[in-house]
């Protein structure tokens, strides 16, 4: 996931486009350690030492990780849970589009 | 959590005759682990006796090798090792390729052997205790190592009134029909309210998945894929649910969910942990879910601070796509 996460935030760096995180490890100095070493360069919120029960994933009532929402740039949720990788390029490089005809 | 998608079909797939009930690829539960994840119109048996009596205590400290619990105990200890040798083949697999070519050379476990050698202990008496506790473990092994329809007939007949339904009727699979048809009844019919209200909320959230398959299979691109979900949900069902209503199955899950709020809201869940909470709390928050975080709606604001301590929030993002990622590296 990490990996094409990456390669994602970097092929659209110039484009109307956030990955945003909401991570729960509960361990904020391993944490920052780890997303350091894989390259984890998005911003995430952090959940704290609730971590899975943080306030966060329960207001979404994230029962499984990962679990990825789709939200369009009028912040309309559009996609829940495409994992395929091939699919999720396809989703955000639609709404990519229409972000930058509703800019025009 | 970082098992790729590939390896848990993969694994499926390579574990001999029917597939074992896996987790819906790539959804698992992390903190606490929730276990990875049954006939129409019989009337119900009416109260069956009670489970017999654990064997006297001058049986306890030595149980002979050779007892139906030992010979129970030796074969589920067996079977353990040989999934967890298995499943440690892949441990240090880092790409899908990879992943290919261990689950090609790796001799996956005969789990239709397994089940045979189980049954026979099993049919020795499908109504004591030891009996249960080889439901009770196969039934979180994947609930197809025992014939599903003796395993079923057995739950209804025989141990319909345990208490201990309470916590397993969240790892059956309710998308088999006869298991279905089992909770259905014990929601109706168990004499235990918690089991009662477990066993509805189990119905709801198998509804509610339903609703979430019918959506993943209609994203479905490659054939691949396709043929993955089949070999996981078998032909009939991956037919029924690609022809099926993603609104109407949530509709229905709703309902569900406000019966378990209204008529089973205070049984207590997780009791003495972390997590423990209500069915009715649960319930609200799967109707929340259900109701507002799906395509079309607005997402909910998010204020909260980032890994380095600041402060921001979702709507931040406004004019951008975003892709919002629940994670962890655990």
């Amino acid at each position: 996931m990490i990996p094409h996460e990456r390669s994602l935030v970097e092929k659209l760096k110039n484009e109307p486009f956030a990955l945003i995180g909401v991570n729960s490890d509960t361990d904020k100095d391993k944490l920052l350690a780890d997303m350091q070493e894989n390259g984890v360069t998005w911003r995430s919120f952090w959940c704290g030492e609730k971590g899975t029960r943080g306030d966060i994933p329960s207001a979404w009532n994230v029962r499984g990780w990962p679990t990825l929402y789709y939200i369009d740039h009028e912040g309309v949720i559009r996609h829940k849970n495409v994992r395929d990788e091939q699919k999720m390029e396809q989703v955000i490089g639609e709404m990519i589009a229409e972000a930058k005809k509703a800019a025009k | 959590m970082r098992r790729s998608r590939f390896l848990v079909l993969s694994l499926l797939a390579a574990c001999s005759t029917e597939p074992a009930r896996p987790p819906a690829p790539a959804a698992s539960e992390a903190k606490p682990a929730e276990a990875p994840k049954v006939i129409a119109a019989v009337p119900i048996v009416p109260a069956g006796k009670p489970a017999p009596a654990a064997p006297a205590d001058s049986e306890r400290p030595a149980v002979a090798a050779d007892s139906r619990v030992a010979r129970f105990e030796a074969l589920r200890d067996e079977y353990e090792k040989a999934m967890n040798d298995y499943y440690a083949l892949f441990r240090d697999v880092k790409t899908d390729e990879e992943a290919r070519k261990v689950s090609e050379t790796a001799k996956a476990p005969d789990r239709k052997a397994y089940g045979d050698r189980l049954q026979v202990i099993f049919d020795e008496d499908p109504a004591d205790a030891t009996a249960w506790e080889i439901l009770e473990w196969s039934l979180g092994q994947g609930g197809d190592l025992l014939e599903r329809k003796k395993a079923s007939a057995a739950l209804e007949k025989f141990h319909f009134e345990r208490e201990e339904l309470e916590s397993l009727v969240a790892r059956l699979d309710l998308g088999q029909p006869d298991i279905a048809s089992f909770v259905t009844k014990l929601s109706e019919s168990s004499p235990h309210a918690a089991v009662r209200g477990n066993a509805l909320y189990a119905l709801a959230t198998q509804k509610k998945e339903d609703a979430e398959l019918i959506r993943s299979l209609r994203e479905l691109s490659s054939e691949e894929d396709k043929k993955n979900y089949e070999g996981w949900l078998g032909a009939e069902r991956m037919q029924a649910l690609s022809a099926a209503d993603p609104e109407h199955a949530q509709g229905e899950a709703i309902t569900l969910f406000k019966r378990v709020e209204k008529e089973h809201g205070d049984v207590a869940v997780r009791k003495g942990t972390p997590y423990e909470t209500t069915l009715g709390k649960r319930a609200k928050a799967e109707i929340f879910e259900m109701e507002n975080l799906v395509p079309g709606k607005p997402a909910p604001e998010i204020l909260g601070e980032d890994v380095n301590g600041v402060a921001f929030k979702l709507s931040d993002y406004r004019g951008k796509v975003v892709m919002l990622d629940f994670w962890g590296f655990w």
